[in-house]
């Protein structure tokens, strides 16, 4: 029994020792497209339909209401529900918890186009533990954008900007994450630029990017809550066939910040609050991995050379001699 | 009345198809900067993938999308769109027939500069002999029964071959010059790739940039060599008899002087041949009314709207075309 006592205490030592990240970010509260595997949560694969096409998941399929889940289950009775709509109105979230999983729907408006945008989705929670009030904040992008309805909003610069919510105690904002048409435009190797504001302020706050793949970076956001990364590459196919262009891998930032701050929450006192908030996106390969200019210029060399040359050559064959015809008067 | 419909007729047809031309490219090409957007069902090659700038989208981009369904969805929400989309396509191009190709294509234009530079250069252009000229525009027909089907087959399955991949996606944007071709005029050249990502995307994209090479060869040496394996031309001459703006031909006033099929760009010869029938639109014709500047015969060659004659062929008109002509060369 003692030895077994002694494995259970190293094995958790040996975790928090190589997990510190781990340790202090806890388990983050993030919202998907795709409600949570099991109890367990966790990012989920999407394959394709960038455009629509194929695959478990497609942003540009207009429907009358969307619907995200959350990843855990631990919501408090308080928690709720935001959404703010791409012409900056504020709609409503419908927080609900069926077949084992959180989800926020909203509608979308999907005939009229006059939605056309991207949706912010978030759900805040808040609890009284310790003393401390802690905040959990889950925030989404969600494209609600079908070609069919033109790209009427290409020049539209406040519909096109990421946009944020004052109420939202801590929220991270994405830039240049959608091009001019609302389609995703994230790619390996690009530098993923965001911002973190307390109360609608820039604030200087701790981050951590995990991806799909289990990758993790820790960084601090500057003086004006701005912070980046290089995206990495995180798509390894073992053969060509198993390569897709339209693979989407999916990576969550979560920003925390604490500070002291005395209260009362339902009853309970603190005097310490501690804010999680959560952005999860998607990236595609870098569209370099798996093109070329140099093949494709040197087959179009290749063909109007070899083309320019079988006219010219056609054109010369079919040249007639000069010839000198004498006809005899006398015949 | 008289006098402005002499003027009309005696007018310089190809310098006022060469201004609608121009105007036309900067409208499709440049358009969005001035938030024109003509939507994206247009009867020509106002090119999807030409960024922000373009002023509306070709229809063959949104048709393969919108074909890419189960046909079971077809008489559902989406099957709406598709026809929503289809009527306005032929609305569009009811309203001005197949002078969309004469005077607005961005790619035709393209291929009319390229010919004004080869004969500046004083190199003579080729001709197809007439068996050719009638085995190579199936090709177009060929094209859009393809476009068609493979956009049909990724989301319905074949027997025996499956549902197939979604690197097919708008197969004929991916063969067309229009994709490689256009998006440099604003200053793009994301397209000059071949997309090694799959075996589809590898083939297609090869395949496109080898007919980029061939098309600017073949506009070289050839007038309007792309449009004669044009689909968008196979697509709106399935609609052209119900087109507003029409080309009817008076057989009883022709002499088969030939006039009209030496200039015609496309090489059509039944608008010279043909005494017999009324509508002459031909399934290649560009509707650019050379052959009708180029008649002499009086009232021969009649362009007509909602059949009120907008353009009409004179001897007057002929001869003052003549001497400018002559006058130019001089």
């Amino acid at each position: 029994m003692r030895f077994i006592t002694i494995v259970i205490v190293l094995f958790l030592a040996v975790e928090a020792y190589s997990l510190p990240s781990q340790a202090k970010f806890g388990e983050a509260m993030f919202l998907s497209e795709n409600p949570p595997a099991g109890h367990s949560g966790g990012l989920k694969e999407h394959k394709g339909g960038q455009r629509g096409g194929g695959g478990d998941h497609s942003e540009h399929r207009a429907t009358p209401v969307k619907t995200v889940y959350l990843n855990i289950h631990d919501l408090s009775d308080s928690a709720k529900a935001y959404v703010l709509r791409p012409d900056g109105s504020i709609g409503e979230g419908r927080l609900s918890h069926a077949e084992g999983a959180w989800s926020v729907t909203f509608d979308t408006k999907p005939m009229d186009g006059s939605m056309d945008g991207i949706f912010n989705v978030y759900v805040v929670d808040k609890q009284a533990l310790d003393r401390t009030l802690l905040i959990r904040v889950a925030k989404m992008n969600a494209i609600n954008h079908s070609c069919g309805w033109g790209h009427k909003h290409k020049f539209d610069k406040e519909r096109q900007r990421p946009k944020h919510l004052d109420a939202i105690p801590l929220e991270i904002i994405g830039h240049d994450q959608w091009n001019s048409y609302f389609h995703t435009q994230t790619m390996s190797g690009d530098n993923f630029v965001f911002s973190v504001l307390h109360d609608g302020r820039p604030v200087k706050a701790a981050v951590r990017v995990r991806t799909q793949s289990g990758w993790m970076k820790m960084l601090k956001t500057d003086d004006d809550g701005k912070g980046s990364l290089q995206l990495i590459r995180d798509y390894y196919p073992d053969k060509w066939n198993d390569f897709t262009a339209r693979k989407r891998s999916g990576f969550v930032i979560t920003a925390e910040y604490e500070a002291d701050e005395e209260g009362v929450y339902e009853g309970k006192r603190y005097d310490r609050i501690k804010l999680i908030t959560t952005l999860p996106w998607k990236y595609q390969p870098q569209r370099s991995e798996y093109t070329s200019y140099a093949y494709g210029l040197g087959i179009t060399a290749a063909f109007a050379i070899a083309g320019g040359l079988a006219v010219y050559i056609y054109r010369e064959r079919r040249k007639r001699p000069y010839r000198e015809v004498e006809f005899n008067e006398k015949n | 009345m008289r006098k402005i419909r002499e003027l009309v007729y005696s007018a310089d047809i190809n310098r006022f198809r060469l201004y609608s031309q121009v105007v036309a490219f900067g409208l499709l090409m440049y358009g969005g900067y001035l938030a024109i957007d003509l939507g994206a069902n247009l009867p020509t090659f106002a090119c999807a993938f030409v960024g922000d700038g373009r002023g509306g989208t070709c229809y063959l981009y949104p048709l393969q999308h919108q074909l890419n369904m189960p046909l079971a969805q077809f008489i559902g929400g989406r099957g709406v769109a598709f026809l929503t989309g289809l009527i306005t396509f032929v609305l569009f191009f009811m309203l001005f027939n197949k002078a969309w190709c004469g005077f607005a294509c961005p790619l035709g234009t393209i291929q009319d500069w390229t010919t004004k530079l080869r004969s500046r250069l004083g190199i003579r252009y080729s001709a197809y002999s007439e068996r050719t000229f009638h085995g190579l525009i199936k090709i177009k027909y060929v094209l859009l029964v393809l476009l068609i089907l493979l956009s049909l087959g990724m989301s319905n399955a074949v027997p025996g071959i499956g549902k197939l991949s979604e690197d097919f996606m708008t197969p004929y944007c991916m063969i067309c010059p229009g994709r490689t071709v256009l998006p440099l005029f604003n200053g793009d050249i994301k397209q000059l790739v071949v997309d090694f990502s799959s075996k589809t995307k590898l083939t297609l994209t090869a395949l496109g940039m080898a007919v980029t090479g061939t098309f600017f060869v073949g506009a070289f040496a050839k007038k309007r060599f792309f449009c004669l394996f044009c689909p968008m031309s196979a697509l709106q001459y399935i609609f052209s008899k119900a087109g507003l703006l029409r080309l009817i031909k008076d057989g009883s006033k022709c002499t088969k002087c030939g006039n009209c099929s030496r200039v015609c760009d496309m090489g059509i010869r039944e608008i010279a041949d043909d005494v017999v029938s009324k509508n002459i639109l031909q399934d290649d014709c560009m509707m650019c009314f050379k052959c009708v500047a180029a008649c002499p015969e009086e009232k021969c060659l009649d362009v007509r709207f909602l059949g009120l004659p907008v353009f009409s062929s004179t001897e007057q008109g002929f001869f003052k075309r003549m001497e400018g002509k002559v006058k130019d060369e001089n």
